[in-house]
Order: C-alpha cells, then sequence, then structure tokens
C-alpha cells in the first residue's frame, strides 16, 4: 500500500531551481518583443532571398529555415499578452535604430551573385547573436517564474543551433577561393560594426550589463 | 557496300539534317556490328515531338527497317533542335536489337509491333546495357524506371534488370523466361497498341 | 532588396532552361498532332512513352514547387504587415517549408524515374500568378488555384503509382497531396478573412483564380475525362474546402478550355490542309 497522507516537500532534492531572475515582468516582455520584430525580419527576408538565389542547395534550405524563424516569432507573439502585453504590436519592435539601420543591412544584398554576402548576415553575424541574446535570457531569467519564456527560448535555441550549422556548412562549401574568404570577411567586419552601433537583438545590455572588476584595497 | 536511307529527305517540319543522321547510323551500325552489305532504311516521324517519343528495329528481307519518332531525336532543352547526342544513345540501342534480329538468337522474335511491353523493355535493357559498355552515354536509372514499368516495381523485378543489363548475349527465348519470371508475360497484350505512335 | 520579384529575375543555375513561348506556338508540329491518336492522355504504364511521359510531368512537378516556394517567400517580404497580417505571413513560411520538402521529394522522385535537374524546359507561369501585388489576389492565384491544380496533379500520379504498382511514388504523393490540402485551406481561410467588408475585392480575387484556372486547363491538361492528363480530384478539392458548385463551374471550365483546344486544332489542320493544295 502507498501512504498517501505522507507530506513531501514541493521540491524533488534534485530541483535546484531558484526564485530571483534577472528579469521582472515588464523587462522579460521588452525583450520578448525586440525578440519578435528581430525573428520576423528575419524569417521575412529568408522567403525573399529563396527566388534570388541561384544555388539549389541553399534555396531550399532557406525555404526550411523561412519556417523555423516564423515560428519562433509566434511563439514570442504568443508570449508577450501572458507578459500583460494585451497589445502585442506595440512591443513588437526594434530595439532602437542603430538595429535597425543593422537589420536593413542584413537585408539588402540582392543579386543572384551574392548569396556569401546574404549568408554571412544570417549565419555568420546575426544567427550567432541570437544564440547569445536567448542564451543569456535562458541563464538570467527565473526558473520558477519565468518557465514558459524558458520553454520557448528552449526550443528557439535548438533550432538556432542547427540552422547556424546549416548556414556555416553551405558558406564552408561557397566560400573556395581566397577572394571569397576575404569577400565574406568583409562582409562580416562590415555588419559587426553594425551590430556593435546597436547594442544588440535587445538593445545595450543585451548581454547584460559590463560587468567592472571592483578592486579591494 | 551498305546501302543508308533516311525518310524524310529532306525534313521540312524540323531542321533536322540528313547527312548528320546517316553519319550517327554508319556510327551506330559498326558499333552494334551490322555486317556490310546489309541496307539500312530509317523512318523518322517528324511530326512527333517529345515526350512522345519510341523506336522500332525490325529486319525485313534482310534489310534493317528502322521507324522513330523525331521525339527522340529533339533537344529537351531547345523545342525542334537536333540533339546528336540523344540520337547517338537511340540510334545505338537500336542497331543492336536490329542486329540481334539478323542473329539466330533473335530469328523466332516477332516485329516490334507485335512485342508485349514487357519483352520490349527487357530486350531494350539488354540492349541498352551493351550501348552503355561499348562507349555510350545510356543513363542506366532511365532504363531501370522503363523496365521497372513493365515488370513491376520488385526485387525479381530488379534481379532480372540485372541480369539484362549485364549480358552479353540473351536470346529470345531468354527474353520470354524473363517476362514469365516478373510476370510481365502474364499481363497480356497491351491495351493500347503498341506501334500506336507509329500509325497515323 | 526590392519588393515584387519578377519572373525574369527568378535565379537558376546553368542546368535550367526556360521554355520559349514563341518555341510552343509556333511548332507547325502542333496542330498535326492535336489531329493523331496519341493513346489516352490519362497516365497509364499502357500508353506510349509511358515512361518518358511521367519524367516529363514529374520535371515539369519539381520546377512548379521550385516556384511555389518562391512565391510563397515572396508574400513574407513584399507585403508590409498592414498588407498582409502576421497570422498571412506565418501561414505563407510554413508553406516555404513545405514547399521545400516537395522540392526534395521531386527531386528524389526525379532520381527514381531516371530523370535530371534541368533535364526539361522550365515555365514560369506558375510564378507568374504569384507576383500579383494584392495579396488577396495572389492568396487566390496561387493558394486556390495553383494550389489546387497541384491536388489535382498529385492525385492523379498517386492514382498512376498505385496502377504501375509503383509504392515510392504512390508514398510520397500522398505525403504532398496532404500538403496541397492544408495550403488550399489557407487560400480560402485568407480569401473570406481579408475580404469579409469588401465583396468588391472578393470578386476581382475570384475572377483572378478563374483566370489562373484557365490557363492551367488551356489544351485540356485537366479535366474529367480520358483525353484530359490531369483528373480533377473532386474529393480531395470537397475536403481543401471547394464547394460542389466550385467544382462543378471548373469542370465546366476545363471542358470548355477541352473543346476549344479541339477546335483550335481542327482550324488549324484545315488551315494546313488549305496552303498545301495552295502550293
Amino acid at each position: 500500500m502507498t501512504e498517501t497522507s505522507k507530506p513531501r516537500a514541493p521540491f524533488t532534492p534534485w530541483d535546484r531551481r531558484e526564485l530571483p531572475g534577472l528579469f521582472a515582468v515588464d523587462e522579460s516582455a521588452r525583450r520578448v518583443g525586440n525578440y519578435k520584430w528581430a525573428e520576423m525580419r528575419l524569417f521575412e527576408v529568408l522567403g525573399g532571398w529563396v527566388a534570388t538565389i541561384p544555388e539549389l542547395d541553399v534555396k531550399l534550405v532557406l525555404g526550411r529555415h523561412t519556417y523555423h524563424h516564423a515560428w519562433h516569432s509566434e511563439l514570442w507573439h504568443k508570449r508577450l499578452p501572458e507578459l500583460r502585453e494585451m497589445n502585442p504590436e506595440r512591443l513588437t519592435v526594434p530595439p532602437n535604430d542603430a538595429f535597425v539601420t543593422f537589420m536593413d543591412a542584413i537585408r539588402e544584398p540582392e543579386a543572384p551573385e551574392l548569396t556569401i554576402e546574404k549568408l554571412v548576415g544570417v549565419y555568420r553575424v546575426l544567427i550567432p547573436r541570437f544564440i547569445a541574446a536567448y542564451t543569456y535570457h535562458l541563464n538570467g531569467t527565473s526558473t520558477i517564474t519565468d518557465a514558459p519564456t524558458i520553454r520557448s527560448l528552449k526550443f528557439a535555441l535548438q533550432d538556432e543551433f542547427d540552422d547556424w550549422r546549416d548556414g556555416e556548412m553551405l558558406l564552408q562549401a561557397l566560400i573556395d577561393t581566397p577572394e571569397k574568404v576575404e569577400r565574406a570577411g568583409r562582409r562580416q567586419v562590415e555588419l559587426e560594426k553594425l551590430y556593435l552601433a546597436s547594442g544588440g537583438i535587445a538593445g545595450a545590455g543585451t548581454l547584460g550589463e559590463p560587468v567592472e572588476e571592483v578592486r579591494v584595497s | 557496300m551498305t546501302a543508308i536511307t533516311v525518310t524524310p529527305n529532306p525534313f521540312t517540319l524540323v531542321p533536322y539534317d540528313v547527312a548528320e543522321i546517316i553519319s550517327l547510323l554508319e556510327e551506330a551500325a559498326a558499333l552494334a556490328g551490322i555486317p556490310s552489305g546489309v541496307d539500312i532504311a530509317l523512318t523518322v516521324d517528324e511530326e512527333l515531338f517529345a515526350p512522345l517519343t519510341g523506336h522500332m528495329s525490325d529486319v525485313v528481307d534482310g534489310r534493317v527497317v528502322l521507324w522513330i519518332s523525331g521525339g527522340n531525336f529533339e533537344d529537351n532543352k531547345r523545342p525542334c533542335r537536333f540533339s546528336a547526342a540523344q540520337a547517338r544513345v537511340d540510334l545505338s540501342v537500336m542497331m543492336l536489337r536490329a542486329k540481334d534480329r539478323l542473329s539466330e538468337d533473335f530469328a523466332a522474335a516477332p516485329l516490334d509491333a507485335q512485342l508485349l511491353r514487357g519483352e520490349r523493355a527487357a530486350w531494350d535493357t539488354y540492349a541498352a546495357g551493351r550501348a552503355r559498355r561499348r562507349g555510350i552515354d545510356v543513363r542506366r536509372p532511365r532504363q531501370l524506371y522503363d523496365f521497372r514499368l513493365q515488370h513491376g516495381f520488385t526485387n525479381v523485378a530488379d534481379a532480372a534488370f540485372e541480369r539484362c543489363w549485364q549480358a552479353e548475349r540473351v536470346t529470345w527465348q531468354g527474353i520470354r523466361e524473363i517476362c514469365k519470371e516478373t510476370g510481365a508475360a502474364d499481363r497480356g497484350p497491351s491495351k493500347v497498341p503498341v506501334d500506336l505512335l507509329r500509325r497515323k | 532588396m526590392k519588393k515584387m520579384l519578377p519572373e525574369s529575375e527568378l535565379a537558376r543555375d546553368e542546368r535550367f532552361v526556360r521554355t520559349n513561348i514563341e518555341d510552343r506556338i509556333f511548332d507547325p508540329r502542333g496542330p498535326r498532332i492535336a489531329q493523331r491518336d496519341t493513346g489516352p492522355a490519362r497516365m497509364g504504364v499502357d500508353r506510349p512513352a509511358a515512361g518518358e511521359r511521367s519524367r516529363s510531368l514529374m520535371h515539369g512537378i519539381f520546377v512548379g514547387e521550385i516556384q511555389a516556394l518562391e512565391g510563397a517567400g515572396r508574400t513574407c517580404y513584399d507585403f508590409d504587415d498592414e498588407a498582409a497580417p502576421f497570422q498571412l505571413k506565418l501561414d505563407m513560411a510554413r508553406q516555404c517549408w513545405d514547399e521545400s520538402r516537395h522540392c526534395e521529394i521531386s527531386v528524389k522522385l526525379g532520381d527514381h524515374m531516371g530523370t535530371e535537374i534541368g533535364e526539361y524546359t522550365e515555365s514560369t507561369f506558375l510564378f507568374a500568378a504569384a507576383c500579383n501585388p494584392d495579396p488577396v489576389l495572389r492568396l487566390c492565384g496561387v493558394n486556390r488555384a495553383l494550389e489546387g491544380l497541384a491536388i489535382d496533379v498529385f492525385n492523379s500520379m498517386k492514382n498512376f503509382g498505385n496502377e504501375s504498382g509503383d509504392p515510392i511514388l504512390e508514398f510520397c504523393e500522398d505525403w504532398m497531396l496532404a500538403d496541397e490540402v492544408t495550403h488550399v485551406k489557407m487560400g480560402s481561410d485568407w480569401l473570406r478573412r481579408l475580404t469579409a467588408t469588401d465583396p468588391e475585392r472578393r470578386e476581382r480575387a475570384l475572377e483572378f483564380q478563374r483566370t489562373v484556372d484557365a490557363i492551367f486547363n488551356l489544351g485540356g491538361f485537366r479535366g474529367e475525362d480520358d483525353e484530359n492528363p490531369i483528373q480533377l480530384a473532386r474529393d480531395f478539392r470537397r475536403l481543401a474546402g471547394f464547394t460542389d458548385d466550385e467544382n462543378d463551374s471548373l469542370a465546366a471550365l476545363a471542358r470548355e478550355s477541352t473543346e476549344q483546344a479541339r477546335e483550335m486544332a481542327e482550324a488549324a489542320t484545315a488551315a494546313l490542309q488549305t496552303s498545301a493544295q495552295g502550293s
């Protein structure tokens, strides 16, 4: 017979989750709104690029990834009302104008011979930063109060890792001359500078405030 | 001395060059080992276009009598234009089958218009495999699919295909046995005449 | 990147060659063949050149899937959030993934049938329907007309797979058919939602759909008779949300197209005979 009246602790001994987190409800919602905006701009341009890319393998991979990022934006769209934002469009915004400039630059290449430039922007600049921003949020938010965001972050991160690997492998296959190495490098530097100026997907503090060493005399 | 004739001469609906076709026929005849002195007559139906393709190889009164759809010679990427590469493949297969008919091995074989579809697919595979080994750019997957359509998508059919494809010598009796083995012989005559495209 | 990409700018590698429509229209063989018995148009192992005709159709499906992918992708990009609601774009993104898979399936099926990428020419009619600047018209043209056609094509291919005992073809076509039913439902749903208060726009969209349907009935390509290679798949269309009235009118349109094609062929043959007698 199982003893049903014996009290048990609410947390198992191995469940080490804690209440405190870095983000209040408003801050979590603000970040989620920024994520949604960036994922939307990303899936739109991936879809738009499909017709401009002559490499069949790249075309088909982008078709798949278009949906992944659309789905992330849907996850964030659904999360916003749960974070007290009843009008999700209000927070579906970029963090600042500099980030808009950065995303415009990512979306700018059109010509069929610019596949490397298109892929470098997404897979060597933007997606690694999604991975960083999502990981920071995942590691910093309250594991108990913000669990629904964590669940979505984990789903999104899994896609981001997989998509980053797909894109990076395509790039490695396409970059087959020293000149193309330079082209890819130039494009990456150009975009990283713009990203730096924006502060990140969620603006300044995307990865937290800079940590200053405190000297003890 | 072999006399080669091509009909029509000249072509009026498509810009095919009779001299170029004769040259390819000579090449195919040499590849198949058609004896010198055997006359060859090729009729091209220039009204037919891709994908309405088909060809037939018969021996009538000691002459090689060939028929082919103009679609077989047509460049799929450029309608109406002649594709020497495609023509080379089909003429080689046709000529190898004609050579078979000149031998005792196929003496009992009926004319192409009377063959069952399964018999024809097996014989084509036997010819295509040999053409491939003689350096002709025959595409095996295409041949396999056409074989499967008539013999079934089964392991038995695939094994039969492999035997036909690899063989250097098959007889008409061998073709019929393969059809029995795969079940193609049980399908009976086609509801649609196999030479329908040839009939005007 | 600009909005609204014309079909002439679709990016392809060197294997792909566009259909030159003049080649087809002015091909003197066309009217002659139209007067000849080339066997049943309906797909079957007994019809002449069964393998070659299947390969040619499979390649047509493959390039059609590429264009469907490109069209859905452009709908994600071409419109701002007001013209095309967020949820509509999500549906189009989902369609991108589906069409991308269909391309992959079609390539594999092409290998299975013995064809190669770029072996036949590519017509870009399908993408042209995806270039309409009004998202509702685009959705009607693509998701209702073309994806509706895809239901008919895949069902015909599936039946051919079944009849020829080809389990791979039958299996794949059945899966693609399931996706296409979903895409048509998306189109019907968005047509209803976006034109709920604008009946005039709805009528324009339906008219555009009829135009696209008519293009793809051309020459009796689709219908319900043996002379139509692609058979109207009424049951699956019903599942996708087409009403019986819509299916009836499409069937009538298809019969009309078949009849027109026959009349044109007869007229062309008569003209050829007259010119032959005169010369």
